[in-house]
């Protein structure tokens, strides 16, 4: 499928950079899904540039702290994420936005950050992650991913393209997360997969006192 | 005012408003009034104010009774405490947001950082009973 058909497809708006998108996102529907009158203490890490929409959104979804920690900017990370990553202070949270974390970082870190981001979790956690499909091996235009709402996400495209590593493949995924399990997962046509998965309360991984 | 062309060392206390516009290192401390970073101004401090607007660069940690604003040509690398908190498209801004009341807010960060101890030890044990070969047997 084009990426023109993608675009026909969603509100389109500009940028500096190029058209960004604005489309609509069931994993982050799935995420926000009966939060907000539940609870008003989340604590949620989100691993994308900072945004107020964002933080509009989260505070009126019961956030009461919120870090943000883009461990790789706009960039593909060479090395190095996952010490950013464990740099900083680790209270439980609620909420894990890693957007396309794990295909920006090199293959052999991807484990060792679903591991910290286990352990930084309180129960019952859930994560939202993306996974780029590259179309016959070639890399297809990088986005900046961002909160619209809670149903929509915004994608600007970025100046450099993916690269050459293996992306996440779908059979992967279930292994990378744990202990997450995976609840959840939508293909975005055309590039796009997106997972949400919770930190399963009584999991015989979690040791932490409850 | 700190003028662009001044350099302050040290801890800036007191009892009016403060705009800065040049380099400051250290702390500030203004807890009923406002503190203003300009868009020339480099502060390297924690900042304590009852509200505070970022438009330049700011490393370190700020408090507001308040409310903080960043502007869209602020740079913050910091955690930031206040009730309010409101970013302009295009700051730049690496840290976390503790959006309860100042007071209130050092006492959850005390409890946040008790919360994480136990777990820190958990993952500990879970890497130790990893390499012993006995992760995820039920107990």
């Amino acid at each position: 499928m084009s990426t023109r058909r993608w675009r026909r497809n969603s509100r389109e708006e500009s940028s500096g950079e190029g058209e960004a998108i604005t489309r609509p996102s069931p994993g982050i529907a799935a995420l926000f899904e009966g939060l907000g009158a539940a609870r008003t203490d989340l604590s949620v890490l989100d691993l994308a540039r900072a945004t107020d929409a964002a933080l509009r959104i989260y505070t009126r979804n019961g956030a009461r702290w919120v870090r943000f920690a883009s461990v790789v900017g706009d960039r593909v990370c060479d090395a190095g994420a996952l010490a950013k990553l464990t740099d900083t202070p680790e209270p439980p949270y609620d909420l894990l936005l890693a957007w396309d974390l794990f295909d920006r970082v090199l293959p052999h870190e991807r484990g060792a950050i679903a591991r910290h981001l286990a352990a930084v979790c309180a129960p019952s956690a859930r994560l939202h992650m993306l996974v780029n499909m590259f179309e016959g091996g070639e890399p297809l235009a990088s986005f900046r991913y961002s909160l619209v709402d809670e149903r929509h996400m915004r994608c600007e495209p970025l100046a450099f393209r993916s690269s050459r590593r293996p992306s996440v493949q779908p059979a992967e995924v279930e292994h990378l997360l744990v202990p997450f399990r995976v609840d959840r997962g939508f293909v975005l046509r055309p590039s796009l997969r997106e997972y949400v998965a919770q930190y399963p309360a009584g999991s015989v991984y979690d040791t932490r006192a409850r | 005012m700190v003028g662009q062309k001044i350099r302050l060392k040290g801890e800036i206390t007191g009892e009016e408003d403060l705009v800065i516009e040049g380099q400051v290192e250290g702390s500030v401390v203004l807890r009923s009034h406002a503190v203003t970073i300009g868009e020339e101004g480099e502060v390297k401090a924690s900042i304590v104010g009852r509200t505070i607007t970022v438009k330049g660069s700011v490393k370190g940690n700020l408090t507001a009774g308040e409310q903080i604003v960043l502007h869209s040509s602020a740079t913050v690398e910091g955690d930031l405490t206040a009730p309010r908190v409101m970013m302009e498209d295009g700051a730049t801004f690496r840290g976390g947001i503790d959006m309860g009341t100042p007071s209130a807010s050092a006492g959850s960060a005390r409890a946040r950082k008790a919360a994480s101890a136990p777990k820190a030890r958990g993952s500990q044990q879970k890497k130790a009973a990893a390499s012993s070969g006995t992760a995820g047997r039920p107990a």
